[in-house]
């Protein structure tokens, strides 16, 4: 065998070979557990976009410096960060949303939301948007609205985006 | 013979060490444990008959306190509920749904003064129903739990509405 490709694949046990697999092992750990953390999807509620059982990161980098902006599909954290919602921002803090017939209202204006597919007739009372809060909702809107978890919460439970 | 009485003793060390971390847990893995077997008790596999549901069912003195104080508007549950209750609302739950798998996520104990634990935590339910619709379930929930006769009980049970509607 090459010696390189020897030394390569069979290392010695140097003090500085196992300074480089700790530093490596830290950056995954940090990297993988608090910038861009791989998660799989559950549940049918945003589908078309994002399909049960497929795999994807959430790339927390992206609200570091910014606040989520309408249009935006977002993790939400419940008690931890092995489960979390993924909605889209439909509404932010201020103003007012609604649902008449299946099609959503902000600021008393429809929205045309080319993300959603199939039927939907879901009403819902206009209601303002708290300060601190963003508004989601899941692209899935033939599920009866009972059914689907949606609303508003607190801007410090978004996590990051999904990175594709 | 001295290295392998070494290996021995070294062995003893640590299976008493091990016996020891088991048999006397602290607070917190007890509380931790209650928990599990809570999400245990809360889950049914297929084929459970009915004697088996109302068995588990009765289970529920084990682990919620008289009266459990709930706070859970999304099933419309709130006020103070007895373990007889519980149980009735646990047999209703079982004879609906063919299977259910109870999970718990992120589980974080605290400690208060008064020695209480408080406990949040991510509780995912997935499962079918008798009439084979999937079910998926996923909340955050916050409990409060007191140790009475030496067991960790519930006495407070908070649905936390991460959305609100």
């Amino acid at each position: 065998m090459n010696p390189r490709l020897r030394a390569f694949l069979f290392p010695s046990l140097s003090p500085a070979f196992l300074l480089r697999v700790l530093l490596v092992a830290a950056s995954t750990y940090l990297f993988f557990g608090f910038v861009c953390t791989p998660f799989v999807i559950r549940g049918q509620s945003m589908e078309p976009s994002y399909r049960d059982g497929r795999f994807n990161f959430i790339w927390k980098a992206k609200y570091w410096f910014s606040k989520p902006s309408k249009g935006d599909v977002v993790a939400v954290r419940l008690a931890g960060n092995r489960v979390v919602y993924l909605k889209r921002v439909v509404a932010v803090a201020g103003e007012s949303v609604a649902f008449r017939d299946g099609t959503l209202w902000v600021q008393g204006r429809p929205v045309a939301e080319s993300y959603v597919q199939g039927p939907c007739g879901w009403n819902l009372p206009e209601r303002e948007v708290e300060p601190g809060q963003v508004y989601l909702v899941g692209d899935n809107r033939s599920m009866p609205m009972e059914e689907h978890d949606f609303g508003q919460a607190s801007l410090l439970r978004v996590q990051g985006v999904p990175l594709w | 013979m001295v290295t392998r009485n070494r290996i021995l003793a070294a062995f003893g060390f640590i299976l008493l060490a091990w016996g020891l971390w088991y048999l006397f847990p602290t607070r917190e893995r007890q509380v931790r444990r209650q928990m599990n077997a809570l999400a245990q008790w809360a889950s049914k596999d297929a084929g459970e008959g009915a004697l088996a549901a109302v068995q588990a069912a009765r289970e529920a003195k084990d682990f919620f306190a008289d009266p459990c104080e709930w706070q859970a508007d999304a099933f419309n549950l709130s006020g103070q509920v007895a373990p007889d209750e519980i149980a009735r609302y646990e047999f209703a739950a079982r004879s609906r749904f063919d299977t259910l798998s109870v999970k718990l996520y992120d589980l974080s104990i605290d400690f208060s003064q008064d020695g209480a634990a408080h406990v949040t935590t991510t509780v995912r339910v997935e499962g079918t129903s008798k009439e084979a619709d999937p079910v998926n379930e996923t909340h955050e929930v916050r409990g409060t739990l007191a140790k009475q006769d030496g067991k960790w009980l519930l006495k407070k049970v908070t649905v936390v509405e991460v959305l609100r509607k």
